[in-house]
């Protein structure tokens, strides 16, 4: 089943990045007993020290339920952004059944990550927070969250699994198995360190995500203010409020990559960029493949100002552009 | 985990929540570098096993109905195995055996353990040695278990997900009050109380706010329903209440949990169904098991569970869910054998595929209402799907 046209594309792009990536990475294989027993050994430290932090969050406006995890001493929670969407506060309980206030910060639903903060100073039980860029495939995970609801005759059920995918806007897949409830929970590497926020699920068991600590970081002081914004979406590349340069792209070549269509009135176009147009680089940072491109602008808003480095007739060029919103450049998008 | 990594799915249902909208994030599908890397690393976990489960899986065998296997069997004594009930109760006079080696044998059904939903099968010239049933429960959250098959290979890997405990609602303890959610506290509101129960006999009413349980300040309706949830039915507690501005005590002796009425076919269970993965039909209301999130097909009950050090910790009994199967431990299983189990019904011995059913968990829904279930299920798929191509 495919979804969009675009995909085919990304699939190819992933596979080229990936063989880059399993170089840099030094996974350490498990191929007996006694190495199972240390990798064993660090799941249970990893759920001894995060599950106290692992709380179940619960609206008694819209009487449902997610999940949530405690980042600071005085009470700083992360959780998904459909979690805590339209309510001012929720009810937070602690998996030995103890119960609190929070009040809901910002969130960015195009990621699925919000902020809370218990109304209480604390100390509260917390989590360190990890790094989910240096993310690979394969990596060993650890998953926590109050799976179906709080229910007090038991501690929020841990899955163990492992990375299975990435994706460029900063979400990651594990085989960790999740359901209802577990929205908002949290997602641990093997030195127990926050990498993601549980938010989705597919068909198969091995699908599974979770958007990346970093999706948090990226925005932290919006969120923190209490700003709200984004849209939720099936599928974040349609996400009509996502940054683009307004072009397609048809392929890698050495150096870049090569335009394909460009859209009339689109900031590309109004920058001079022309089909078969190489971009080489964005503010600096050079740019490989359809995903790397992706990754840079998920870090960006509609509206900032980017600085292009592309190749017009084999001719080096260099543009300010303000991006624009996708709905805007591909009205016919959704 | 399971060995093999299936074809990254892209279909998202964007599920999260019991009454959140959609919200998701999509994965493209897995590059077949990557596909190659994570089977390469589940062949080499499922490899390392290899050792813990030889030492288990002489003690098992297949179950089989006519020729198709129904699930796996653990030897725990000479000549009698443990498997799942509502699996060979399909058609308990076409029962067989088959060990590792290869032998099949004639089984008969001699008992039955109905709320563990396992029959005690005679097996007649069974050579195969019992599992010691010696393991204390000494598991961990995070202990890493492993599902025995016959040849030695690990059939399923997982984390001890929800350390043992009981599933039985009537178990539980009943105060008999519905809660006030709104209510801001301090203290918990009564909405209303029910009739016949220990909060109807002690006199609270709807109104009151307790305040303090047992001598314990209650802060709030989870903390509250908690609280109770681990006490005995029967057990007298005392209530601290205020009602209007008097502050008053009372004695309560707690019921037991009555049967709850069928829950809607939930959003909850949709994103159990999602993909058509197949569960096992008697699936709750166990009083003593261990939650994992292994992956087994619902004919992998029967066989042993081990841990690293190729211990028996349990029988796996039951895959209830997306995220859990459930596993009786060891202890447990002890404990079952020194009591004597039922004895088959005259129904159950006329076989041939009866609905399955449970005392405990009779499910009042006809076959009209299981189909109309489904055709609305696979609407919602198609529509869903429909939504994703656009």
């Amino acid at each position: 089943m495919r979804v969009a046209s675009i995909r085919p594309a990304i699939a190819g792009f992933l596979a080229f990045s990936g063989s880059f990536l399993a170089e840099l990475d030094a996974q350490i294989p498990v191929e007996s007993l006694k190495q199972l027993r240390v990798l064993e050994g660090q799941v249970m430290d990893v759920v001894e020290a995060a599950l106290p932090a692992t709380i179940s969050l619960f609206s008694e406006k819209s009487e449902s339920s997610g999940s949530g995890v405690i980042i600071s001493r005085d009470g700083l929670i992360l959780t998904a952004g459909h979690v805590v969407e339209g309510l001012e506060d929720i009810t937070v309980v602690f998996p030995d059944g103890k119960q609190a206030r929070a009040d809901v910060l910002g969130a960015n639903l195009s990621k699925d990550s919000a902020m809370a903060k218990l109304q209480k100073p604390g100390p509260w039980p917390f989590v360190e927070m990890g790094d989910s860029k240096s993310v690979a495939v394969g990596d060993f995970v650890v998953a926590l969250g109050h799976a179906g609801g709080y229910d007090p005759l038991r501690t929020p059920p841990v899955r163990f699994g492992r990375v299975v995918g990435i994706n460029p806007l900063g979400f990651i897949g594990t085989d960790c198995t999740l359901i209802g409830g577990d929205s908002g929970g949290p997602l641990f590497d093997m030195e127990g360190k926050l990498i993601g926020i549980h938010s989705s699920i597919g068909a198969s068991l091995m699908s599974n995500n979770h958007t990346g600590v970093n999706n948090f970081k990226a925005d932290w002081v919006r969120l923190e203010k209490g700003d709200t914004w984004g849209k939720l979406t099936m599928n974040p590349l349609k996400n009509p409020d996502r940054p683009v340069i307004g072009f397609d792209v048809s392929g890698a070549v050495l150096g870049g990559v090569r335009l394909g269509k460009v859209f009339a009135d689109s900031p590309a176009a109004v920058a001079g960029m022309r089909t078969g147009d190489v971009l080489k680089a964005i503010d600096g940072k050079s740019v490989s493949s359809l995903r790397e491109l992706q990754g840079i602008l998920a870090e960006r808003e509609p509206g900032d100002e980017v600085e292009l480095t592309f190749s017009h007739r084999g001719e080096p060029r260099t543009r300010k552009l303000k991006l624009a919103r996708l709905a805007d450049v591909v009205p016919n998008q959704q | 985990m399971t060995k093999s990594t299936m074809k990254f799915s892209i279909t998202i249902l964007g599920v999260s929540l019991v009454a959140f909208p959609l919200a998701s994030a999509q994965i493209a599908d897995l590059p077949s570098k990557d596909r190659a890397k994570l089977n390469d690393q589940a062949g080499q976990l499922f490899e390392a096993l290899v050792p813990a489960i030889a030492k288990v899986s002489h003690g098992m065998v297949e179950v089989r109905v006519w020729r198709k296997r129904v699930g796996f069997g653990t030897v725990v004594e000479v000549e009698k195995v443990l498997a799942k009930w509502s699996e060979v109760r399909r058609d308990v006079r076409s029962l067989t055996c088959r060990s590792g080696d290869g032998t099949m044998l004639p089984a008969t059904v001699v008992g039955i353990y109905r709320d563990a939903d396992l029959a005690v099968l005679k097996v007649k010239g069974l050579q195969a040695k019992p599992l010691a049933l010696n393991h204390e429960n000494t598991l961990k959250l995070g202990s890493f278990l492993a599902l025995a098959r016959p040849d030695s290979e690990a059939a399923a890997m997982g984390v001890v997900s929800v350390l043992p405990r009981n599933l039985r609602e009537t178990d539980r303890a009943f105060l008999g009050i519905l809660m006030d959610l709104e209510f801001a506290g301090p203290g918990v509101k009564i909405r209303q109380v029910r009739p016949d129960t220990g909060a109807e006999v002690s006199g609270l009413m709807g109104g009151d706010v307790i305040l303090k349980v047992k001598d314990r300040p209650v802060n709030g309706s989870f903390e509250l329903s908690a609280f109770l949830q681990r006490l005995k039915p029967g057990e007298k507690i005392t209530i601290s209440y205020r009602r209007g501005k008097v502050k008053k005590e009372t004695e309560v002796e707690l019921g037991g949990r009555p049967v709850s009425s069928r829950i809607p076919y939930s959003r909850m269970e949709r994103m159990n169904n999602m993909g058509g993965h197949r569960y096992s039909d008697v699936k709750e209301g166990f009083r003593d098991v261990i939650q994992s999130d292994m992956q087994i097909d619902p004919e992998d009950c029967g066989a042993p569970v081990v841990d690293l050090q190729g211990r028996l910790v349990g029988i796996a009994v039951a895959r209830a869910g997306r995220i859990k199967t459930f596993i009786i431990p060891t202890v447990s299983i002890r404990n079952l054998l020194t009591s004597e189990p039922a004895k088959l019904r005259v129904g159950e011995l006329a076989g041939r595929a009866q609905p399955v059913e449970r005392e405990a968990n009779n499910d009042p829904e006809g076959p009209f209402d299981v189909m109309r279930r489904k055709m609305e299920e696979m609407q919602r798929l198609m529509q869903e799907i429909e939504e994703m191509e656009k």
